[in-house]
């Protein structure tokens, strides 16, 4: 190991060098001065983080906590009183949703997994071809084409299920495709919430969300989740 | 007091301060770190029964501090590179000036200059005192690319403190 390569690994994390690099500190009188100076500059950089704390600051936390209890409980003493009303509610609702197409449990997961993961809509990275394509193998699934314009390919628990989390570059801002190989839905339903819409496909094996923006386009998504259907396989 | 509650309040009084100071570093801001530390603690109480290993509840505790952050963006429709570059036009705006600062607030003011993906890492690391590993489950990005930033976000450090990168620095 040379000096540029020691100082590299010593700028990453100084507590965690392998043993190599260990080995060259030991030799390199030159290195072993590098490396007190970045011991000193990592002790003033922890000192500059160390901003003041509000004053009772868990304690704040903790008395909205117990305020936030208490008006579970009177919502429910109320909840309680309106009993009655509220099964036939519904009741109403349920017989509804045996006509019209409503919200269902995958719907609700997949946008609460959005809400969950929301920080994934803000990278900004390019992931290859080759790296998308690895991640579905993780997942017995291969992509008949090349999926393009990913800026985020991961793999998660979905709810109680679990499937492959990608965002692409959308024409109106980032789009989220969860494929759900182990969550299957009949046909393509459209859903939406405060934040977001999306659409649920049903894929050759398991379903497809594509949800993007409240304000974005829901024929793009729709596109979407038509490309995905056809380019998503289950691995041979 | 039932478990639940025991354990919420133990997790607060021990964490509390590293989320604030994280959530700080996000944001820049010490009263929205407040609110970003709250709302997502009032979160992890809802979701404490996910919670399966007491050791990482301080990572899944910064996590939800992060993703609190980034809702809190989409919520009032600012980017994140927008929310660096308006603090950063108030820090060329202030009454910095180098020379005259003591080192920790010189410092300080560097650390605020970095890009956002820098500096969280950054902090997580020297602050939070996490792993490489920690911090790529805390931020959903890979390993390779947490240590990369983070050799990224010292070197871009050092180049505003104008202390010598290593590629400039005269090895033996």
């Amino acid at each position: 190991m040379n000096c540029l390569e020691y100082r590299r690994l010593a700028l990453q994390d100084i507590n965690t060098l392998p043993e190599q690099a260990q080995r060259h500190h030991d030799e390199c009188a030159s290195c072993q001065s590098f490396t007190h100076e970045l011991a000193g500059f990592n002790a003033s950089l922890k000192q500059s983080m160390n901003v003041d704390v509000p004053e009772g600051l868990a304690d704040r936390i903790l008395l909205q906590q117990s305020f936030g209890l208490a008006r579970a409980k009177r919502k429910q003493s109320r909840i309680r009183l309106t009993a009655l009303a509220a099964s036939i509610v519904l009741g109403l609702v349920l017989s509804l949703r045996l006509i019209l197409p409503g919200t269902n449990e995958l719907e609700q997961t997949v946008l609460a997994h959005v809400h969950d993961e929301i920080s994934h809509l803000y990278e900004n990275r390019k992931v290859s071809g080759e790296k998308v394509g690895e991640l579905l193998a993780s997942i017995d699934t291969r992509a008949m084409t090349r999926i393009n314009n990913v800026r985020y390919a991961g793999t998660c628990p979905i709810g109680k299920t679990s499937g492959a989390h990608l965002v692409l570059e959308g024409q109106s801002g980032p789009v989220t495709v969860l494929y759900l190989p182990e969550a299957s839905v009949r046909k393509t339903i459209t859903f939406s919430d405060d934040s977001f819409q999306g659409v649920l496909t049903p894929g050759k094996r398991g379903s497809i969300a594509v949800i993007g923006d409240k304000h974005s386009n829901m024929e793009e998504l729709q596109d979407i989740g038509k490309r995905m259907q056809a380019v998503l396989r289950p691995a041979a | 007091m039932d478990n639940k509650h025991k354990q919420f309040e133990a997790l607060v009084r021990a964490c509390s301060s590293d989320l604030y100071r994280y959530a700080y570093w996000l944001c820049k801001q010490s009263s929205l770190a407040e609110d970003l530390v709250q709302e997502a603690c009032l979160r992890a109480w809802k979701s404490l029964h996910t919670l399966q290993d007491v050791v990482s509840a301080r990572a899944w505790l910064m996590t939800i501090v992060r993703n609190e952050f980034y809702r809190h963006c989409k919520k009032n429709k600012r980017l994140v590179q927008d929310w660096d570059e308006h603090i950063d036009n108030q820090l060329s705006m202030s009454s910095y000036q180098k020379d005259a600062a003591t080192d920790i607030m010189a410092l300080r003011q560097a650390i605020e200059q970095l890009p956002g993906e820098y500096r969280e890492l950054l902090v997580l690391q020297v602050d939070g005192g996490f792993s490489g590993d920690e911090m790529a489950e805390i931020t959903g990005i890979s390993r390779n690319t947490v240590m990369t930033r983070v050799f990224r976000a010292r070197q871009k450090l050092r180049s505003i403190l104008e202390i010598p990168e290593i590629k400039k620095v005269d090895l033996s």
